[in-house]
């Protein structure tokens, strides 16, 4: 099975793109190269999307049968990434669903996406990405989970898939300019968060201290 | 020390449960079990939301020319000219019911749109102002082309004498009642 073996360098010589097409005109293998180069990225965000989902596996294993049933509705002049990425996040939200006992369609406001109504203004600049991508992922690891989730997968998508804004607005169906506010809000709330506990650390630590300095003087 | 070898032993078993998904999704290709739908498959299903979004136009944009139809040829329009009476008279006697089901309309042909890049790309408020403005331009072009007329005429002609006389004079009178 290819999946098993390392890639050669006749496979890495190939793109993503080409492999689709090939797979398009039956050559089945290929697949296997393409699950290869997949499969941890897809168990990744798997992992930060599904955080509360124990078989994260068979969702992935999910994926991966769309992807090959529908791999002809790929247009390979296109990139392939987003286009398995958008698999993924409609199985991911299906099993959400799933999980959730409640009904599916509920009123939350978070949910509602304001943020598509306008446009708005954005530029993504690869130089800050660069500058504050080490600290972020920090940020990232410890306080995804203080985010909503219309911010939670567009943080995950940036900062650990490492997409583009164009690849993530094809994947989340938004506007490109809607990509932009959503991380920079997401970023604003994820430095708000940690500047909080850095505080809260720093006062628990004067405060021992003080004790320390207290019983000493006793 | 100990952290490092759970994590060592976690990456292994994920490990071993990539591969095994593999495994088994070849397994199922190769029995069988799924198949790869065709190209047909996929052009068909764009071609039928393509009908779709086209007869949703369409409803929407004949809603329109029979609002304005019916507007102009009840004569209500004219309610404008008629001071604060009137345009209370106009708002009574409006075919509100229409225009919230072109309302829906609207929305739902820029729901089907959204499945094209072109739209899902572009912020909610143009493509919904774009279909609406559409919708209407269409609409308005249906009317000028006296659709409605020409379809009510024989309805009208067909009325009997009798229905005539007890005060069913024609369309007009029915489409106050919409």
């Amino acid at each position: 099975m290819p999946g098993n073996m390392p890639e050669s360098e006749a496979q890495v010589a190939i793109s993503d793109e080409q492999a689709a097409l090939l797979v398009q005109n039956g050559d089945k293998d290929k697949f296997g190269l393409l699950m290869d180069r997949y499969k941890a990225r897809l168990f990744r965000y798997g992992r930060k999307f599904l955080a509360n989902e124990d078989n994260i596996d068979d969702v992935v294993q999910d994926v991966f049968i769309k992807a090959y049933q529908n791999i002809r509705s790929f247009d390979v002049s296109q990139k392939f990434s987003p286009w398995i990425y958008r698999i993924a996040h409609n199985t991911y939200i299906n099993a959400i669903k799933k999980i959730s006992r409640g009904p599916i369609y509920t009123f939350d406001f978070d949910t509602i996406a304001f943020d598509t109504i306008v446009s708005h203004p954005v530029y993504e600049d690869p130089l800050i990405k660069e500058t504050e991508e080490v600290e972020m992922k920090k940020m990232v690891e410890k306080g995804l989970d203080t985010l909503s989730s219309n911010y939670r997968e567009i943080v995950i998508l940036y900062y650990t898939e490492e997409l583009s804004y164009k690849e993530i607005a094809d994947i989340l169906r938004i506007p490109i300019g809607t990509v932009g506010i959503r991380l920079k809000r997401a970023k604003e709330a994820l430095k708000k968060g940690f500047l909080k506990e850095s505080a809260k650390r720093e006062t628990e630590k004067v405060g021992k201290e003080e004790k320390i300095k207290n019983k000493k003087n006793e | 020390m100990n952290s490092n070898n759970t994590q060592q032993n976690t990456e292994k078993a994920e490990k071993i449960e990539m591969n095994s998904i593999e495994k088994k999704v070849f397994d199922k290709i190769e029995s069988g079990e799924i198949k790869m739908r065709s190209k047909m498959y996929f052009v068909l299903k764009v071609a039928l939301l393509v009908i779709v979004a086209l007869l949703v136009l369409v409803t929407s944009a004949l809603l329109v020319s029979f609002m304005i139809f019916s507007l102009r040829v009840s004569g209500r329009l004219f309610l404008l000219g008629f001071g604060d009476r009137g345009l209370l008279a106009f708002f009574v006697t409006f075919p509100w019911f229409i225009l919230l089901a072109d309302i829906l309309f609207v929305v739902l042909f820029e729901r089907l749109l959204n499945h094209f890049k072109f739209a899902y790309r572009t912020p909610l408020l143009y493509t919904l102002g774009a279909s609406a403005l559409v919708i209407i331009l269409a609409g308005f072009g249906l009317d000028r082309i006296s659709l409605h007329e020409t379809l009510l005429v024989p309805l009208v002609v067909s009325i009997p004498m009798s229905d005539y006389r007890r005060g069913r004079k024609g369309f007009s009178v029915v489409l106050l009642r919409v």
